[in-house]
């Protein structure tokens, strides 16, 4: 059995290098491009920081793969197999023999790259920051590591029976999982990577024992399947599945189990999602709907499509749109450009309207007040030019811009179709927001800052107020400037805040001038009117309750509620998470100062979600919302 | 001709049931497509389905065409019998290629057929506008079937080339300004694919087939040259050890795209504005009426600047200062730069006369010597040396001397508290740790010759060589053996130290604070109480922590303001649950800043 294995070990090698080099290359490089002792354990192994080390599976995956099929495949083709069984050794011993080499391979490949991120990270000795690798830490990420690598090898070695068409159904099974964990969270654990994905109790390594065990169930069962058809059957079945795939109905076969597989994760993706589990209808929601009869429309600046049961109000609207489109090229600076396509039959229930381009789609019956509506019309006429004149820039730098994005399409629909009383409102819950939570300018700019903490709505209110200072502090035609100047060759891979200096100081003008003139604004929205800032109360909570498949969730106010505000609270399965898949939900009073949230299980994202609870005035379209916080399920 | 109608016959005859399962596979691609964008919430135009399918759907049928029609026949000996035939190679390639381009562009034009008749029922389409977007897509059929045909004759190296390709692209595209989605044949299906309803992108049209025509003949030449030699040699598989070798090569690819950054470095920062007051390297940014002060500050600065370059022998970048009036006054923030960039950006509450100005100085001057010394100024051990350096050299301010009694009533002035400077930061807060730095360092250049002393900084405060070197001498040779170098060791600093530390006198009442974690349901609260101080501002400030201690930047931080007495109000309820680690603090307004009255980590029970 030794020398077998060694036999098996000295094949190996050039992929335990490859191995080796994958995992560990970064030693080559990092101690001459980094301060080692100033790097963290975490900062040079990303696999232990929270809620990472998922990633580590890609790299994983076809490292252990690609160990499996060198087990077996070459030896049979190339019929060294022959070789092997003519010697004394029973065949279970040469399969044994394999799967212990191929594991030591990528035991000791996982081995090496704790030892080397071990050693970098053992030269930084800092109070705070140094000395963060601790042995039993260790152990525990390559204890999971190693399994998981079990886990795909064994998977693998079946896999290689059918040669690369064995790969086919496990690509099939991993395309299942992602929809079904899309569509049902709680079975996130299919996903074997998942396993990898660092979680902390304290300061300990949380092992997923369930997952785990249901993973290491199946992979001894690839396991001992593989070893079965290796050691017997395997030529056998490799070899009658390819001559029953040659033959027409073999082909057909194939065809048919394709087309049902398709068929299958198509029906899987619609019906796992259950109408009973929607949240409550919403009251306030107009119930009116378009006809689907649509009817065009045409002015010089637009061609619109919109349901003729709603014709009376589409002509109001198209009636004005054109001098609308003028007072928006006006300010921006812009010629009015081609036509744009506005199409009015949209209902939907996370927008208002959305634009792209020569594009706007708005929802005629989804806003009763009609400046509201024509607003909302501005608003995305003002995305199609900021498409324009940027050249798309405010997608590609969407991390730096959306709130500019948002914030000058906003500023402008004020500017077009004034409300001077719902602006200030609007700016007094950004303010507001921004002062209760010690926000910084960063915050702003950055999306992904924004999204990890803050309510991601903030880009409108407080986008708008900071596009009224850019104004304020850099001349009536700065907007436009702008999203000229983003349009041009501008540095990449640069933080938000980098590519705004870059931005501003094209156009004459400095952020830190423009971002001091917002700071000072933030204080005049809340100064104007102090009583309603103190009447908005502090909110927290979280989950009190999970049973019979609902989760309560409890939020508790600091102080009395005025008349007639709501409650409410968002959840998402992290910052990952699109506008879209965030849940509103709206609170039940059980007290003077205590609301309850009552939501299906299998409406919640993710096993580990956020939540953030938050306070409207009825009056007013924006809420204000505390941070994001952290919850289980 | 009639060579190659057989020859076509013979593909059909041999692909035919295959190709037309995965035609109908495709087909009922398209149609999730089209369901999944009708139904979408941010669809703009169900045409959105047409150009997703051309952009995913398209390239991988693309490949999976190239790898039935050419690659699986020249990877087998069934082209040796054709090659045995009366027929041209070049027919035979020429059979392929037109199937194959004829299939592609079939299922290009029929996505697009399909999308444009569903879109057509609720969206104003026009002839010129889908024939627009017919001849993009046809193109870029053109050219994708292209490649994968020169592909499919490259054999062996396939799929190295493929991955080379995928990995340059990213490299490309991630790493490079260059913005591939200009170029040929990708700005066909850009952003404006089915969106552009007016104007032909001609150029791109243009480059897009001659890349095709070029593909083509790489391709003929590839699968026609020298009488089949060339293909014969390429179709033979790998070897084990090539495989290895490939893989090795890419490894290192990897390894070297990783550390490569071929972007184009941002555009030098510096103040447009007219509002700017400037002193050689220093630019300060005001209000208007505010040029007086700032070009005063400016000036101080600047000297600032000269005396510290003059003191390490060590040229400092640029230092700009902006205006944050929702800044304490004692209160500084460092805005990191592009790391190409010399220039520091520092904010204040400038220009509030209750700015602590020589602290802003200080803290300036700190920011430029890291940096000029590319941060290792920042490492820990030699922390208490840069700040102490960059106070000394603006001179003492009376809060400071407050500060460190303050700090001074709570540690006994050792060298480890320098030492452990992230530690002291945490424990106390910054400003009052920057006064116990200063005062240490004050007490070393009351003990140490000035040569001496200049001698010690410049070597702690040099920018690295090799990092690496940098990073082995430091480790043999730790401040603590430095300081004995210049003539003084560790006790003697630290009795000198108490001696200056003896007669300050903090001038602030004492308060003590208390943090608690309880339970509320089956909830978590964090609450802190103040007690002995009436009517001053308090605040609790706590963090998620992960598993590790690291330093907090302040933007990680909720902070909690109160009158000190009600802080316990001020709960936090359920932000933290069982098993989760918290840092909290508590602070105090207090002499011209905050003082941190307790600090400490907790894991949530």
């Amino acid at each position: 059995m030794i020398p077998l294995v060694r036999k098996e070990l000295r094949a190996l090698w050039p992929l335990f290098a490859v191995s080796c080099l994958v995992l560990s290359g970064d030693l080559l490089y990092r101690p001459l491009t980094e301060a080692l002792d100033q790097a963290t354990w975490e900062s040079i192994a990303s696999y232990l920081r929270p809620g990472e080390g998922s990633g580590m599976g890609w790299f994983v995956i076809p490292l252990a793969v690609s160990v499996a099929y060198a087990a077996f495949p070459r030896e049979h083709d190339e019929n060294t197999i022959a070789l092997l069984r003519a010697l004394p050794i029973r065949p279970s011993a040469i399969f044994l023999a394999k799967a212990l080499a191929g594991m030591t391979v990528l035991t000791a490949a996982l081995a090496v790259l704790m030892v080397t991120d071990g050693l970098q990270s053992g030269l930084n000795d800092a109070s705070l920051s140094g000395g963060h690798w601790r042995a039993s830490l260790a152990l525990s990420h390559l204890f999971v590591q190693v399994l998981f690598a079990f886990v795909v090898y064994a998977h693998g070695l079946l896999a290689s029976v059918l040669r690369l068409f064995g790969l086919l159904p496990y690509a099939v099974v991993l395309m299942a999982g992602a929809i079904l964990e899309d569509r049902f969270p709680p079975a996130a654990w299919v996903d074997p990577t998942e396993l990898l994905e660092a979680r902390y109790e304290g300061g300990s390594l949380v092992i997923p024992w369930g997952p785990l065990a249901a993973h290491l169930g199946l992979a001894c069962v690839a396991f001992v399947a593989a070893g079965v058809s290796w050691l017997g059957p395997g030529d056998r079945v490799s070899k009658g599945f390819e001559r029953v795939r040659a033959t027409l109905l073999g082909k057909a076969a194939m065809g048919c189990v394709g087309a049902l597989i398709l068929l299958a994760l198509a029906v899987l993706s619609v019906l796992t999602f259950d109408a009973s589990d929607a949240p409550p209808a919403d009251p306030a929601a107009p119930t009116a709907t378009p006809s689907l009869e649509t009817a065009e429309g045409r002015t010089a600046r637009y061609v619109y499509t919109y349901p003729v049961s709603h014709r009376d109000r589409a002509e109001r609207l198209m009636a004005g749109a054109d001098a609308l489109h003028a007072a928006l090229a006006s300010r921006l600076g812009a010629d009015p450009g081609p036509p744009l396509i506005a199409d009015l039959t949209e209902v939907s229930a996370d927008h208002l309207g959305i634009a792209s381009w020569t594009h706007l789609r708005v929802g005629l019956v989804q806003e009763e007040d009609f400046t509201r509506l024509r607003r909302t019309f501005a608003h995305e006429t003002a995305h199609a030019f900021q498409h324009r004149l940027s050249e798309r820039g405010t997608g590609r730098h969407a991390r730096a811009m959306r709130f500019f994005t948002e914030g000058s399409a906003e500023w402008l629909a004020y500017e077009v179709v004034p409300g001077p009383e719902e602006r200030a409102r609007a700016r007094r819950v950004g303010a507001l927001a921004w002062s209760r939570h010690r926000m910084r300018p960063e915050d702003l700019q950055d999306d992904e800052r924004l999204r990890a903490r803050y309510d991601t709505t903030l880009v409108y209110t407080l986008g708008e107020l900071w596009t009224d200072a850019l104004v304020a502090r850099c001349g009536a035609g700065a907007v436009g400037d702008v999203l000229r100047a983003s349009a041009e060759d501008v540095a990449g891979g640069v933080s938000p805040r980098v590519l705004w200096d870059e931005l501003l100081g094209r156009v004459g003008c400095d952020l830190e001038a423009v971002d001091a003139a917002f700071v000072a604004r933030v204080g005049e929205a809340l100064a104007a009117d102090p009583d309603a800032v103190a009447a908005a109360p502090r909110l927290g909570g979280g989950v009190v309750d999970r049973s019979r498949g609902r989760l309560t969730l409890a939020a508790r106010l600091d102080r009395d509620l005025p008349e007639g505000w709501e409650v409410l609270a968002k959840i998402r399965s992290g910052p990952e998470a699109s506008d879209t898949q965030v849940v509103t939900l709206r609170g039940r009073h059980e007290g003077p100062r205590r609301v309850t949230f009552s939501v299906p299980t299998a409406l919640v994202p993710a096993a580990r979600f956020e939540v953030a609870f938050g306070v409207r005035d009825p009056a007013g379209h924006w809420a204000f919302f505390e941070r994001w916080q952290p919850a289980t399920r | 001709m009639d060579r190659v109608l057989t020859l076509l016959e013979k593909e059909l005859w041999e692909h035919g049931l295959a190709l037309g399962a995965v035609l109908v596979f495709l087909g009922g691609i398209a149609g999730l497509l089209l369901l999944g964008t009708a139904v979408g919430p941010q669809t703009i135009t169900v045409l959105d389905a047409h150009a997703s399918f051309v952009r995913i759907f398209l390239p991988l049928f693309g490949l999976a065409l190239g790898h039935r029609l050419v690659a699986r026949e020249y990877g087998a000996p069934t082209h040796r019998f054709l090659a045995s035939l009366p027929i041209h190679r070049w027919e035979i390639l020429v059979t392929k290629y037109a199937l194959g381009l004829a299939l592609v562009g079939l299922a290009a034009g029929g996505s697009l057929v399909i999308t444009a008749a569903v879109a057509a029922i609720r969206e104003p389409l026009t002839g010129r506008w889908i024939s627009l977007v017919m001849l993009r897509t046809e193109v870029f059929a053109v050219a994708l079937w292209s490649f994968f045909f020169a592909m499919g004759l490259v054999g062996r190296w396939r799929f190295p080339i493929y991955l080379g390709l995928a990995i340059a692209l990213t490299f490309v595209g991630t790493s490079t300004d260059v913005a591939l989605r200009r170029f040929w044949p990708f700005a066909l299906v850009g952003d404006t694919f089915v969106l552009e309803r007016l104007t032909a992108p001609w150029g791109a049209l243009g480059g897009a087939t001659a890349i095709a025509l070029g593909l083509f003949a790489v391709g003929m030449l590839l699968g026609a040259g020298r009488e089949g030699r060339l293909q014969e040699a390429l179709s033979t598989r790998m070897t084990l050890r090539q495989k290895a070798g490939v893989a090795v090569g890419f490894a290192l690819a990897l390894v070297l795209l990783d550390v490569l950054d071929l972007e184009r470095p941002p555009d030098p920062f510096a103040f447009e504005s007219a509002t700017v007051a400037r002193q050689g390297r220093v630019s300060v940014l005001h209000e208007p009426g505010g040029e007086a002060r700032a070009t005063a500050l400016a000036a101080r600065l600047e000297e600032d600047l000269a005396r510290a370059e003059a003191w390490l022998d060590l040229p400092l970048g640029p230092v700009f200062v902006a205006p944050r009036l929702d800044l304490g006054p004692a209160e500084m923030e460092h805005e990191p730069l592009d790391e190409d960039e010399p220039a520091v950006l520092v904010r204040a509450a400038h220009p509030s006369p209750e700015l602590e100005e020589r602290s802003l100085r200080a803290f300036a001057l700190a920011r430029a010597i890291e940096k000029a010394t590319e941060g290792r100024a920042r490492h820990e051990p030699r922390r208490w040396v840069l700040v102490g350096l960059s106070h000394h050299l603006v001179g003492a301010d009376p809060a400071w001397s407050r500060r460190a009694a303050w700090l001074g009533r709570r540690r006994a002035p050792r060298y480890d508290t320098l030492r452990q400077r992230e530690r002291l930061e945490e424990r106390f807060g910054e400003n009052a740790a920057d006064a116990w730095a200063w005062l240490a360092f004050d007490a070393l250049a009351a003990e140490l010759p000035e040569d001496e002393l200049r001698s010690f900084t410049r070597e702690l405060l040099a920018p690295p060589g090799l990092v690496l070197l940098d990073v082995i001498a430091f480790r043999v040779s730790p401040v603590e053996a430095r300081l004995a170098d210049a003539g003084i060791d560790v006790a003697s600093l630290e009795a000198a130290w108490a001696a200056r530390l003896r007669p300050l006198r903090a001038e602030v009442t004492r308060a003590h604070a208390e943090v608690a974690i309880a339970q509320d349901g089956s909830l978590r609260g964090l609450r802190a109480a103040v007690t002995g101080v009436d009517g001053d501002t308090c605040a609790l400030l706590h963090a998620g922590l992960g598993p590790f201690d690291v330093p907090l930047e302040r933007e990680a931080w909720s902070r909690e303001e109160a009158p000190c007495e009600a802080l316990d109000a001020r709960v936090v309820l359920g932000r933290y649950g069982p098993g989760d680690r918290v840092f909290v603090a508590v602070e105090r307004a207090a002499l011209g800043g905050w003082l941190r009255l307790a600090a400490s980590r907790r894991t949530v029970r």
